[in-house]
């Protein structure tokens, strides 16, 4: 009885463990890696923070065990999330610090605009290039988390220089 | 950049066609300090052929900024000749990344890179005025835009490369 109790258990925290991997929400953990790179890397190059810190949660994805199209599509997920909270608490810190300046304040805001734009050109030309097979998330998942990640150093590059 | 559509004179093209018969009476570049000495070009070329297999961003960190983070220390006049002749460099490897890209890309890819590039235009200059109105009336300003081109040309033109090599890959030729 107790043996069948603990396959039970056993099976029900492979299950979550299994649901946790598939989600497209990120893990305290993945949260923690990207945070801690970012602390170790402050005051570095921007080009060389972005090279250092983005991938980290979804590079290792395609070479996980029993990884497929939409695991690796949900690492892409998760990780542009993280990135994506970081370049909307920066922007907004951003826009705070330039309340004295409403040129500045609507140049940012625009560039915000213009990025948006071409984020999605950017990631639909991977949709279209690969229109009709699988690869075609992989590749736009791709494509939208390098580039939020991008977009996220450089707002924070903007941040640091508001800061001085 | 040029997406081969533009119709107006490009004063930047004439000049660069007059540097061009300048320099056949008179060797050395003297006459363009925006236009990139041959060995500075070598620089880039072989930073990018060194690190072929590096991811994009790996490439950026270590390709960008060779011509122009040696000039930081120096004068505004020669920091900003130096930004703007290794934008110049990027911006021909990007132009021809494009071409080599749109070559080998059906209609609908092609013309979703187009689109693409369209909007890279328009954010490269939305964000580099961001610099601009920040330091706003100081040469720095100067500076700081200069800047901002450069490093956002140099990474679109890598990422353009990446684009061109895959659309090249027969592996997962267009349909």
């Amino acid at each position: 009885m107790m043996r069948s109790v603990a396959i039970t258990l056993l099976f029900l925290v492979l299950t979550a463990a299994h649901a946790r991997a598939q989600s497209d929400e990120p893990t305290a953990a993945e949260r923690k890696i990207i945070a801690d790179c970012l602390d170790k890397n402050g005051g570095e190059d921007e080009l060389k923070e972005m090279s250092a810190c983005i991938g980290l949660v979804a590079d290792p994805c395609p070479n996980a065990p029993g990884a497929n199209t939409m695991t690796i599509v949900f690492c892409q997920t998760r990780e542009q999330k993280i990135w994506d909270d970081y370049l909307n608490d920066w922007y907004g810190e951003a826009v705070k610090r330039l309340a004295d300046e409403p040129d500045a304040a609507a140049a940012l805001k625009e560039a915000q605009r213009a990025w948006i734009q071409f984020r999605d050109a950017k990631c639909g030309y991977w949709e279209k290039r690969y229109e009709g097979g699988t690869f075609a998330s992989v590749a736009a998942g791709n494509c939208m988390r390098a580039t939020t990640g991008q977009r996220a150093i450089e707002m924070r590059t903007i941040l640091d220089d508001l800061s001085h | 950049m040029s997406l081969g559509d533009d119709t107006g004179i490009d004063m930047k093209r004439i000049a660069t066609a007059l540097g061009i018969l300048l320099l056949t009476s008179s060797p050395g570049r003297a006459d363009d300090p925006f236009e990139p000495t041959a060995s500075e070009r070598g620089t880039i070329d072989k930073c990018l052929k060194r690190t072929a297999n590096e991811a994009v961003l790996k490439q950026a960190s270590t390709c960008i900024g060779l011509i122009s983070d040696p000039c930081i220390d120096k004068d505004t006049a020669t920091a900003v000749g130096c930004q703007e002749r290794e934008t110049r460099i990027w911006d021909d490897l990007l132009n021809k990344a494009f071409q080599d890209a749109r070559a080998h890309l059906d209609s609908a890819a092609g013309g979703a890179l187009k689109d693409a590039q369209h909007a890279w235009i328009a954010f490269r200059d939305a964000k580099c005025a961001v610099s601009e109105k920040e330091y706003e009336g100081g040469t720095m300003a100067t500076i700081m835009v200069a800047d901002c081109k450069r490093t956002e040309t140099g990474r679109r033109a890598i990422e353009m490369q990446a684009i061109a090599t895959d659309a090249e890959a027969t592996i997962f030729a267009p349909r």
